[in-house]
Formats: C-alpha cells, sequence, structure tokens
C-alpha cells in the first residue's frame, strides 16, 4: 500500500481556501469521524488519480487546446498501457528546466479541472473519463486532522458505543443465565431428542427367520409394518369418526354460543331498565312464582321441598349476616331524613325496620338437659301460641346452644346473689372480670366474704348435686365471679307483643364456667368393678375429695401466679424518691400517687394469653432458637416477610417425594469432570455475530446458522 | 417407589387391617394375588377410567373435580403413525389432596415487592406448587384405606366383645390378640418400639422383658432386682431405658446393662423424642432432665417447681414436654427454655394423665374430678369436650389415627372421632374392655390395630380396629426391616438428629426470620453509618429553568412536598383515633345501662380529644 495521506496536486490547489477551512472548522465532530472512517475510499481516489497522469504541468497555453486534447489523449490511451511513467515531453522554454517533469510556471495559472472536462465534452469516447473525472471533482477534499487527543477520545468514544452495542445484545442471556435454575456445561450439546417409534422402525429390517416370519404374517394380513402403525380399515373409521364428531361438536358450539348471546342480550336490555316499578313488579311476580313452586314441590316431593325451604333458610342465614337491614345505609339515611314528611318514605323506614328485627332474631335452640328444658318451657309456649314456633325448632347451633348453656346455669343458684341477677352475661371484656376476681382474691377481703358466701354456696351444692358425678364444688371466688358477671335480664316487649329475650353474645370465655361446664357423665357399658363393689365406699371416697379439694383454691392459686407472670414481664419501675415531696419515717407511706409506676408498657405488645383466663403464655424468648434463625436478610430483599415466604417449602426429602426433593436440590451450576469448558458463543445462544470479533467465529464454524437462530436473532433484535 | 411423609395429615388407612397380616413376606418376583406381607389390597378403587383426551390446564397442573368440559380441547400432538396420545400432558392432581401440601403462608399481607424480589418469589411459589402437586400424586401409592368397625344398625360397637372379633378377624390377626398373665411381677408397663414390632414390659417388682410380640419372640428377660417404675424403647429396639428406683439404667436388647444414668434419679416416667435423641425424664424430685442419648450428655435440667411429677407426655408434632401437676395445671417444657413455655388450668383437682394426639392438635387430660377432657392446642388451650367418668382415668393414650383410650381401673374404653382430624367425641364409647387387673399402662402399636395394656395381671393385647396408620414409610419406620437396615437408618437418623434447641410451640419457627435481632442490627448499623441508608432519601426538587428555580421557589416546592407527608401522617393517625373511638362506644353500649355512673366516673379517662384537636389545628 501506498502512504495514505499522499494527495495529488491538483487537490491539493484546491483543498485549501480560506471558506473550506472555515467549515471544516465549524464541522461537528460526527463528520469528522466520519470522514475518518471513510479514509479508506479516499486512499483508492488517491491511488486513482495517481495512476492517471493527469497533471496541469504539461498543458501548454489555452489557445494550443488541440494539443492539449492531443496529450490527454495520449494519456488516455497509455493509460492501460505498460509505460505509464513516460517522460514528459517539453515543448516550451520554461525557467527552470527539470529533466523529469514539466511545470506550468510561468503560464501564472493554475490549471482548473473543469477547463480539462470542457474539453472532454464533444468527445463520446471519453464517457468513461468524464465520469471519473466527475467523481472526483464531487469528492470533498479531507479536512484537516484533529489534533491527537480529540482523535483519540472520538475513537475511543465510538468504539466504546459500538462495543456496548454488541455487547448489550448478550444482556438477555445473561439475564437469563442468572435466573436459571441450573447451567450446564459445556454448553454445546444438544438434548438428545426422543425419536418416535415410528422414527426408529424406519430403518429396520428382518433378520433373523423368526423375524421374517413375523413380518410375512404381517403381510398376509395387510398388518401396517413400518410406516403408519395404524390398518386401513383403522384409518377410515377414525377419519369418519373425526369428521362427524367435528360436526357434532360445531353445532354444539354454535348453539351454545347463540343461546348465550341471546341471553347476554336480553340481560343486557333488563338491565338498562331504570323503572323501579318495573323491577318492584318483577320481584314481586318471582317471589310468586316461587312460592308456587314450593307449595307444589310441598305437594309432590316433600324432600326436595326441604331442600328448597333450606336454601331460603339459608338465604336468610346470609341477609342477616351481611347486615343489609341495619339503619345505617344510604337510602336508609336518607330515608329517615324524609320521614318527617313523607308518609310513604315513614312506611318504608319502618319495613325495614320490622325485616331487620326479624332478621337479627336468635333463633331458639332446644335446651340439651332437662333443667334448662324445664326453664325455657315456658318461653317456648310463648312462642308456640305466637306462632314462632317454627323458628325454635331448627337444628341446634352449637355456638348458640353453648351460650344458652352458660346461661342456663346461674338459674340453679338463685340464691346466689343478694339481688337478682340474670343469667346473660354481656360483658365482653374479660379484663375486668378478672381484674374485679383478682381484687376479691386479695386476702385482706377474702375472709369475710368468704364466711357470707360459705353459708349459701354449700346448701346450693347439695342441691344441685343430687347427681354427684357433676362436680360443683364451687369457690368463693368463683360465686363472686359469676355473682359480678351477671346482669339484670332485660325483658323487652316489641310493639307487636312478641316476647323476645334480648341476649348480649358472650365475648370472653370465663375461666370459671372454663372450669365449672357442667359435663354430662359417661354411660359406660363397663363400670369398673371396684365401684360396683364398694359403692359406697366410693361415694364416701368423693365426698372426701371433693372436701378436701374445696378449701385449695386451684383458681385462686393460678390467677395469682398468671398475675405475677404478667407483672414481671412488664417494665413498671418504681421510680419514687422517698422523702420527695413528703414526710418519711418508720410507719409511713408514701402516697398512692405518687407509688404509680410511670413508664407503662407499649400499648401495642399484648400478651398472647390475654383473652384466655385459663392459660399462661410465657413471652420469653427463646435465644437458643433464635440463634438458629435467619439474622440478616439476603440482597434482593427488602423485608423479613418476603424473605419468609421464599424458605416456607421445605427442602429435604424428609417433606417431599424423591423427585421434588431431587429438583429442590438441583446443584446450580454442573459440569462434566474431565471437560473443557469453553466460554460462550453466539451461534450457541442463538444470535448471528456481527462484530469483528464475532466474525472470526464465525469463520470457524463455516456452517453457518440455520434458519430458527436467524429467527431468534431477529427477535432479539427487535427487544 | 415414593413414599409421602405427610405432616399431621392423617392418611387413608386400610379397611378391615385384621384380617390382613399374612406371615409369609412378599417377594418381588411373585404374583401379587399369592402370598403378600401385609394386607392384600382390598377394595383399592381402581383408577377412573378418563375420557380419551382428558382436557388440562394450561397454567396449573391441577384439576378440579367439578369442572365443566369445555367445549374446546387442546389437539394432541400428531405423530407419523396417526396414533395419539390417549392422555396428553401432564397427569392431573386432585387440588384438594394438593392443598393439603402447601406449606407457604399467604394469610399475611406482604409488602409489595420489587421485580427482583417477585421473581424469586414467584419462583418460590412455583417450586411450592410442584412439590404439592408431586406429593398428590404419589398419594396413590397409599394403597391401604381405613376401617372402623361399623355396628349394624343400631348395635353398639361397644358391646362387641374381644372374643367376637378375634372370631371374625383372620388367624394372623387374631394372633394379635393375647394375654400375657404375669401375676407375679405387679403391675406392668409397657412400650411399643418406634415400628411397632418390639414390646417392652417392666413390672413393678423387677421384671423388664422385651420380645417381639409379633413372632412371640423373647429378645431377653431379666429381674433387675428393683422396683422397675417405667419402660421406654431408645430410638430402635436394641436400646431400653429402664428407670428404676434409684437410677435410670440403659439396657440392650440382651438384657445386658449398658449404663447407669446417676443424674436422673428417682425418674417416674420416661418419654423419647426420637428427632431429637432426647430421652425426657420426670423424676419424683421435681426435676425434668433431658439426656441426649446420642452422646450420652445431659441437656437440659429443668426444675418444675410443681412438687412431684409423675405425669408426662410428649407432643408428637413438636417434641413438647406435657407435665401434669397436682395443683391442676398441665405444663409445656422445652429444653431450651428454663421456665415452662406455657401452662393450662385443666381441672380442679390434681392431674392424673394426660395424652396428645399424633398431630400436635388435641390433648387429653384428666383429673382428680373424675372429668375427662380434650383440650384444643392451637393457640387457644380451650377445653373443647369433658365428660366425667364413673371412676376418673388413670392413663390416657392416642392412637395414630385419633382414637383415645382410657384405663379406669379394670376397665379400658376406647372413643373415636366422627371424622378425618377430628378430636374422639366422648359421647358413646367405641370399644370397651374388661381387664383381669387393674390398668397400669397402655400405649397403641403403631402401624398395627393393636392396644397394649399393661395391668397388675400381666399385659393384654387388645384388637382395636382402625386405631393405626395402615401406611407405613418404609424409609422411616419399616417394621419388616433387617438389622442391615436398621444399622443404616440409625446412621441416617443421626445424621438428620435436630438439634434440643429447636423445640418450641411452633416447629416452623426454623423458617422465620428472627426479627428481633434483625432490628436489633439495623438500628447499630444505623449508628454505625449515622444515617439510615435503607431510608427514602429526602425530597430533592429539581433544577427549573427560566428563572423558576430561585432559592425561595425551591424551599417552597420543598415544604409542600414535606405537607403532604405530614397531612397523610396525620389523616392516618386520625382513622385510627376514630376507630379507637368507635371501639369505646360501642362498650360502653355494650356496657350494662342500669349500672349507675359513679361520682368517681368523672377520673376515668375519656377518649382523647386533645389529640383530636391538635390533629386538626394541624391538618387546618
Amino acid at each position: 500500500m501506498e502512504p495514505k495521506m499522499r494527495q495529488d496536486p491538483s487537490l491539493k490547489s484546491r483543498a485549501f481556501r480560506p471558506r473550506e477551512r472555515k467549515q471544516a472548522a465549524t464541522m461537528n465532530v460526527t463528520r469528522n469521524v466520519e470522514g475518518l472512517l471513510a479514509l479508506s475510499q479516499q486512499e483508492q481516489l488517491v491511488d486513482m488519480s495517481n495512476s492517471y497522469p493527469l497533471s496541469a504541468s504539461e498543458d501548454e497555453e489555452d489557445s494550443d487546446g488541440e494539443r492539449k486534447c492531443q496529450k490527454l489523449l495520449e494519456a488516455i490511451s497509455a493509460l492501460g498501457g505498460k509505460n505509464r511513467w513516460k517522460l514528459a515531453e517539453r515543448s516550451e522554454a520554461s525557467l527552470k528546466v527539470s529533466e523529469f517533469s514539466v511545470s506550468s510556471e510561468g503560464s501564472g495559472e493554475n490549471l482548473v479541472l473543469s477547463d480539462l472536462l470542457g474539453a472532454a465534452k464533444k468527445l463520446p469516447l471519453l464517457t468513461v473519463v468524464k465520469k471519473q473525472l466527475n467523481r472526483v471533482r464531487s469528492k470533498k477534499t479531507v479536512e484537516t486532522p484533529l489534533n491527537k487527543e480529540e482523535a483519540e477520545r472520538t475513537l475511543r468514544e465510538v468504539a466504546f458505543s459500538r462495543a456496548s452495542h454488541t455487547l448489550s445484545k448478550w444482556d438477555p442471556v445473561v439475564v437469563k443465565n442468572r435466573q436459571a435454575e441450573q447451567l450446564v456445561f459445556s454448553m454445546e450439546q444438544e438434548p438428545s431428542a426422543v425419536a418416535p417409534l415410528e422414527h426408529m422402525f424406519s430403518g429396520w429390517k428382518a433378520r433373523t427367520p423368526l423375524e421374517q416370519d413375523v413380518l410375512n404374517l404381517l403381510h398376509k394380513n395387510r398388518q401396517p409394518v413400518t410406516d403408519p402403525l395404524l390398518t386401513p380399515v383403522e384409518k377410515a373409521s377414525l377419519k369418519a369418526m373425526s369428521l362427524e364428531e367435528a360436526k357434532i361438536h360445531r353445532a354444539e358450539l354454535q348453539r351454545a354460543r347463540a343461546l348465550q348471546s341471546y341471553y347476554e342480550a336480553r340481560a343486557r336490555r333488563e338491565k338498562k331498565i331504570k323503572s323501579k316499578k318495573y323491577h318492584k313488579i318483577v320481584k314481586k311476580g318471582k317471589a310468586k312464582k316461587a312460592q308456587k313452586e314450593c307449595e307444589h314441590l310441598l305437594k309432590a316431593n316433600p324432600n326436595v321441598a326441604l331442600e328448597e325451604v333450606g336454601k331460603i333458610e339459608k338465604a336468610r342465614m346470609m341477609e342477616r349476616m351481611s347486615l343489609k337491614h341495619q339503619d345505617g345505609g344510604k337510602w336508609a339515611k336518607s330515608k329517615a331524613k324524609m320521614a318527617k314528611f313523607d308518609p310513604e318514605a315513614r312506611q318504608a323506614r319502618q319495613e325495614q325496620l320490622a325485616k331487620n328485627r326479624v332478621l337479627t332474631q336468635k333463633l331458639q335452640v332446644p335446651p340439651e338437659s332437662e333443667e334448662e328444658q324445664e326453664c325455657l318451657a315456658e318461653v317456648a309456649t310463648l312462642f308456640a301460641s305466637e306462632g314462632m314456633s317454627d323458628l325454635s325448632d331448627n337444628a341446634p347451633n352449637p355456638w348458640m346452644s353453648r351460650g344458652d348453656k352458660v346461661q342456663t346455669e346461674p338459674e340453679q343458684l338463685p340464691e346466689l346473689g343478694a339481688h337478682e341477677f340474670s343469667k346473660s352475661e354481656g360483658d365482653g371484656r374479660p379484663v375486668v372480670v378478672e381484674d374485679i376476681l383478682w381484687k376479691y382474691c386479695e386476702p385482706r377481703e377474702f375472709p369475710r366474704k368468704r364466711s357470707e358466701l360459705n353459708h349459701n354456696a354449700k346448701p346450693v351444692d347439695r342441691q344441685t348435686d343430687k347427681d354427684s358425678n357433676s362436680l360443683k364444688v364451687l369457690s368463693e371466688s368463683m360465686a363472686l365471679s359469676q355473682k359480678l358477671s351477671h346482669q339484670p335480664r332485660k325483658h323487652e316487649m316489641s310493639s307487636v307483643g312478641i316476647v323476645k329475650e334480648k341476649r348480649e353474645k358472650q365475648q370472653m370465655i370465663d375461666l370459671q364456667n372454663l372450669l365449672s361446664i357442667k359435663t354430662p357423665a359417661v354411660k359406660s357399658l363397663a363400670v369398673p368393678t371396684i365401684e360396683e363393689l364398694e359403692g359406697e365406699v366410693e361415694r364416701d371416697h368423693r365426698q372426701l375429695i371433693k372436701e378436701a379439694f374445696a378449701g385449695d383454691d386451684v383458681i385462686r392459686d393460678f390467677l395469682k401466679d398468671k398475675r405475677e407472670a404478667v407483672e414481671a414481664n412488664e417494665p413498671n419501675l418504681d421510680l419514687t424518691l422517698p422523702g420527695w415531696g413528703e414526710w418519711v419515717g418508720a410507719g409511713l407511706k408514701s402516697s398512692t400517687k405518687k407509688r404509680r409506676p410511670l413508664l407503662k408498657t407499649p400499648e401495642g405488645s399484648q400478651r398472647k394469653d390475654k383473652n384466655l383466663p385459663n392459660v399462661i403464655v410465657s413471652e420469653k424468648r427463646n435465644i437458643l432458637m433464635a440463634g438458629h434463625q435467619v439474622q440478616v436478610l439476603p440482597l434482593p430483599f427488602t423485608h423479613y416477610q418476603q424473605f419468609e415466604r421464599t424458605i416456607q417449602n421445605p427442602v429435604g426429602a424428609t417433606w417431599n417425594t424423591q423427585r421434588a426433593f431431587q429438583k429442590l436440590t438441583i446443584p446450580k451450576v454442573s459440569t462434566k469432570p474431565g471437560h473443557i469448558i469453553k466460554p460462550i458463543k453466539a451461534e450457541n445462544v442463538g444470535y448471528r455475530s456481527s462484530s469483528r470479533s464475532d466474525l472470526s467465529m464465525l469463520q470457524s464454524n463455516p456452517k453457518g446458522l440455520s434458519r430458527r437462530d436467524y429467527k431468534q436473532m431477529r427477535t432479539c433484535a427487535a427487544d | 417407589m415414593e413414599m409421602v411423609p405427610k405432616p399431621r395429615s392423617h392418611a387413608p388407612a386400610k379397611k378391615d387391617r385384621l384380617r390382613a397380616k399374612r406371615k409369609k413376606p412378599r417377594r418381588y418376583w411373585e404374583q401379587e394375588s399369592g402370598a403378600s406381607p401385609g394386607p392384600p389390597p382390598k377394595k383399592r378403587s381402581s383408577r377412573p377410567a378418563r375420557p380419551r383426551s382428558s382436557q388440562v390446564l394450561r397454567r396449573s397442573r391441577i384439576s378440579r373435580k367439578a369442572q365443566v368440559p369445555k367445549p374446546e380441547r387442546r389437539k394432541p400432538e400428531q405423530t407419523l403413525s396417526g396414533a395419539q396420545d390417549p392422555f396428553p400432558g401432564p397427569a392431573p392432581a386432585p387440588l384438594e389432596v394438593s392443598r393439603k401440601f402447601r406449606r407457604i403462608d399467604k394469610s399475611k399481607p406482604l409488602p409489595s415487592p420489587k421485580s427482583k424480589t417477585r421473581s424469586r418469589l414467584e419462583a418460590a411459589e412455583a417450586e411450592e406448587e410442584e412439590a404439592s402437586v408431586r406429593a398428590a400424586r404419589s398419594e396413590l401409592l397409599l394403597a391401604e384405606q381405613p376401617g372402623f368397625l361399623e355396628g349394624e344398625d343400631g348395635e353398639d360397637t361397644a358391646k362387641i366383645l374381644q372374643a367376637d372379633i378375634v372370631e371374625a378377624v383372620d388367624i394372623a390377626s387374631a394372633a394379635k390378640h393375647f394375654d400375657l398373665n404375669l401375676r407375679q411381677f405387679g403391675p406392668y408397663r409397657l412400650n411399643y418400639s418406634r415400628t411397632g414390632r418390639h414390646l417392652a414390659l417392666g413390672g413393678r417388682r423387677g421384671h423388664v422383658a422385651a420380645l417381639d410380640w409379633v413372632t412371640k419372640q423373647l429378645m431377653c428377660e431379666i429381674n433387675v432386682m428393683e422396683a422397675v417404675r417405667d419402660i421406654q424403647f431408645l430410638h430402635s429396639e436394641a436400646l431400653l431405658a429402664v428407670a428404676q428406683n434409684r437410677w435410670l439404667y440403659i439396657y440392650d436388647n440382651q438384657g445386658i446393662e449398658l449404663h447407669c444414668v446417676r443424674r436422673c434419679d428417682r425418674v417416674t416416667r420416661l418419654e423419647f423424642l426420637p428427632f431429637h435423641f432426647l430421652l425426657a425424664t420426670a423424676s419424683e424430685t421435681g426435676f425434668l432432665t433431658y439426656l441426649d442419648v446420642s452422646v450420652g450428655k445431659i441437656v437440659a435440667a429443668l426444675n418444675a417447681r410443681a412438687g412431684r411429677l409423675s405425669v408426662m407426655a410428649q407432643n408428637p408434632y413438636n417434641a413438647v414436654i406435657h407435665l401434669g401437676h397436682s395443683n391442676g395445671t398441665v405444663s409445656l417444657w422445652s429444653p431450651a427454655v428454663k421456665e415452662p413455655l406455657a401452662k393450662i388450668l385443666c381441672h380442679r383437682g390434681g392431674i392424673r394423665a394426660v395424652a396428645v394426639d399424633s398431630t400436635g392438635t388435641y390433648m387429653a387430660t384428666s383429673g382428680l374430678d373424675h372429668q375427662l377432657k380434650i383440650f384444643d392446642l392451637r393457640g387457644t388451650y380451650q377445653p373443647l369436650s369433658a365428660r366425667t367418668l364413673p371412676q376418673g382415668a388413670g392413663h390416657l393414650a392416642f392412637s395414630q389415627r385419633g382414637l383415645l383410650v382410657a384405663g379406669m381401673g379394670d376397665v379400658v374404653s376406647i372413643w373415636k372421632g366422627p371424622g378425618k382430624a377430628s378430636p374422639p367425641s366422648l359421647e358413646q364409647p367405641y370399644l370397651t374392655h374388661r381387664l383381669s387387673g387393674h390398668v397400669h399402662g397402655l400405649q397403641f402399636c403403631p402401624f398395627e390395630d393393636v392396644l397394649g395394656v399393661g395391668h397388675s395381671g400381666g399385659i393384654t393385647s387388645m384388637l382395636v380396629p382402625g386405631a393405626a396408620e395402615p401406611n407405613f414409610d418404609g424409609l422411616e419406620n419399616n417394621p419388616y426391616r433387617s438389622r442391615k437396615q436398621r444399622q443404616e437408618w440409625e446412621v441416617k437418623a443421626l445424621l438428620e438428629k435436630v438439634p434440643a434447641e429447636l423445640i418450641c410451640l411452633d416447629p416452623r419457627a426454623l423458617a422465620e426470620v428472627d426479627v428481633i435481632s434483625l432490628e436489633q442490627r439495623k438500628k447499630e448499623r444505623i449508628e454505625r453509618l449515622g444515617y439510615d441508608p435503607d431510608a427514602k432519601a429526602t425530597f430533592q426538587p429539581k433544577l427549573k429553568q427560566k428563572g423558576r428555580s430561585s432559592t425561595a421557589s425551591l424551599v417552597k416546592r420543598r415544604r409542600k412536598v414535606l405537607d403532604k407527608e405530614h397531612r397523610d401522617k396525620v389523616r392516618q393517625s386520625l382513622e385510627e383515633q376514630e376507630q379507637q373511638q368507635q371501639q369505646q362506644q360501642q362498650q360502653e353500649k355494650t356496657k350494662p345501662p342500669g349500672t349507675r355512673p359513679s361520682a368517681l366516673d368523672r377520673f376515668v379517662p375519656q377518649g382523647d380529644p386533645w389529640g383530636i384537636n391538635w390533629c386538626l389545628c394541624l391538618l387546618s
């Protein structure tokens, strides 16, 4: 190659005009870059211009056009020739005579290319040359080279952008590999596809006599041997079946679609109707229809009717649950406002209230034990007389029945309290009960009450404990608590006159109730022999136990324990300074106000056993256990709950099937021992490389890429 | 074969196991109809024939049972031959069953994750789903189905005598009913090994024996010449722990004394925690001692501070030890904590017996007040049902499938629940049996429908249909294992030993993050760095052109954002206060109106009106 920046004198002459220079200076960097990149092309041009000795120096005076022309012709004819480097002919005397070349000095004028072209206009044979010359003219001259630093910087920038562009296509691959469950090296291996059976058979030939026999047999019976494994008959039947099926199927589909569209259209139409009256009428019609059907069913099929009734009941329950008919709705509020002025609104509101009343009424459950039955008999008769008996003969709801049981219990001890207390114990706050209990557990107040209550409690025990199985060893505190938890029963007479017993839910599990729930005795077939033999003794023994444990108040001890546990956990500190603001001395106590703890437990931290009166759950932290727990969040997670979710699924073989275990514990990277792990290649991932380095790789794999790879590549590029 | 171990699940057990047992072990080359070791596969519901091209949900591999067949079906891929895969797609798995194996608790709300985290979470959920589906599919391999005695209409199963049952069942099962008449050495305690193959018995007067009770082959028989209080197999049948009058002794299956553990003295009850290799002993001195039998060290000695301990049971679900006390409480213990994890007041009198069912859901207690109660252990500790027994139960035990047995005097009563995972209903006993002496020890045999009763007249092995889990995990508890297999298992079990510190009420606590120390670390880091690296950056207003980025306007903009945040905070706190007020109002409503207002009411703090006013001021 020749040196790159060699320039023709003719070009030079045009190149450095002041204006052009200015332009070059203002040219932005990218143009420069383009210029730089275009260098290679220019080189070619330079070569060309060199090869044609079109130097202007050969020309003489303007007047000598023909001569010029001839010279040119000669030069051109010499283009393809062997003697390219002819010595110029000297035709004129000049100041400087060189034996190698001619100079136009003296003529005082530069040669311009257009002059040459003008001369060449007339010659049709020279079109090729003309074109070339034109091209040369149209080419801009090369700009001044940038200074070194700038040029290098621009080069670097371009190189970087190119490299990053070429590398960016690897991004999806990298992401995929990072997220992959497992990376298998070496990567070139293709998964061995499982060939269908037929493919395997296609290359097979019968060799042994047995095989040949079998083949013969098959041929005789016109059974297919290799390719389609179905007999022609089978094939035909299959085809026929499929067509028929398809037709039926299609018809079905059409029908369904049409029906659906009809229904949809209808529903849409009806939904649009805004008339309230219309909707009311529709609703009424539906209700009537349902009623009729129900009656019909009652006659025809009582079982189904029962189910229907059950459904209605369920709907009622749903409605009851949803509290739709409460007074708080938007509509209800508006009606309440209008009720003063508008009789219709008043009526509507009343209707809703009535409905609410009916819905929220508690169903009566048939009581279990005899005593309860007795006590509820009156109520039941009342209900029956009012035609409400249907409410009471429902299936027993365990929740309700439990409440009933608890409620009815205290009726057995009517004399307990000095005042009349009813059974519905509606205090929703267990803490209050406990507090009160504790208060009464205080030894100071205790003995007095005890003496009072023992008096009352004992005869009660005798009365109720006819059935000696039910242990009603009522301690004082228990009696007290029951007394305290009772409330006057509320009897409410509604405007209609229905007696309604309003009971409030027992939200809290009472410790006393827990332990004193009346438990039915087991009717065992085999009674332990000892009892049969010495029943009397046994009874005495039981009495003994009862008496032994009557004084020994388990509950009180437990509550005391619990209180201690709770207090031990509280950070209450006694911050009193003795003598600060008051008198001190022997026998003087600081005032209660000052003894109040200043630090209180934070509101949010509740004990786990706050609502469980019979339990003390330790709040102590298991430090040894915490040592095994995760204490630092791994990186992508920002919240511990997110991380917890990922570790909740156990991995071990104890909790998983063999396969699941293997899959869960698959290694992140698997390699083959003794195999070289080659760097990743573009074609392995489905790319066609364009950069030079990738080109080299392509050359090493002359096969090129498959169609699929192209497609993939295109999609990647689109991404 | 994939055996699925199931956490807290009730696997289907076989029907009428009693007829099932054959002595001859089945070989793989034999036909299935031939002699099979366990029960022949009876009444195994054949796989329902699926439609030719069953539709498969694309997304999940789960098919619902009540699924309306969609008209559009995915066409199976055509092969060259035209032959089609009759069951295209992955095999369906029952949804209900797979739900049972889901372990990720999705009830807790998650703070919205970023994309990277989300992909991790999704991966974890996909893994869980796949594992659960696989587990659900392999349920098919649990071929045996459960079954109970069912009386003909009106017939009470409790009236059925053991003799009747023995008459009805096959010879192999009938052989499992036997009586050992050992009147000489007093009331007996007994213990079955974990595989259910071996039985150890210890008489009060020193008689200790171990036998393969299925073949009735005696392994060893000795007299320790001392009172025997309790007996317990360790992890395998090769080791035997005996609580004698003074110390705790360990014998091997030849009857050779291996150890005398003097640190455990006057032991009354023994319990072995198989996954932790811990032997828990309750002593007369009031100590609960945990002995690690794999290394021979005492892990913890806890003072229960409740006098003599003689009632103990373990919760097989979380390896927590339940101790019954004379003050009517049951306390729950872990070797990692010095105080009881929980204390439950159960009875008015002292506790006589405690038992916990295999799923760790129910606890049965009986007290001196002659009551038998069943408690719920899932956080509430409330009694679910209670009965008064004529003479109180001195011993209680749960079977693998949730049957409850109570020994009262010389009578044994068994109750069963109405369904799967339900507590035994104490309404009607399922079976009763009278023994020749007073009951002194009870245990259901694992993987056999047998109840072992130790009493003053010896040992009785009763048949209780439906008591045990019919499908055993051959890798875990194989009743038919050879010596070599047992050794292999022993090595594996030792490798998988769970540290004693991990015993706590919720065994899944290991899958939780230690939040307290996490926050502690965070706080320390903030202190060290001087700022919170995770905190949201304070708002930096953008630079704007044309003179709008003057200092004043910057401050204004910043203030705007700050105010907005502040307003949000205040609004939130206001809402909370309103809620509180509403609650208070509700409480007031529920307050009995009859109570008279007291003069002291004025000192009761009300609401917090100041706070609200303050907030309102801020808002305006």
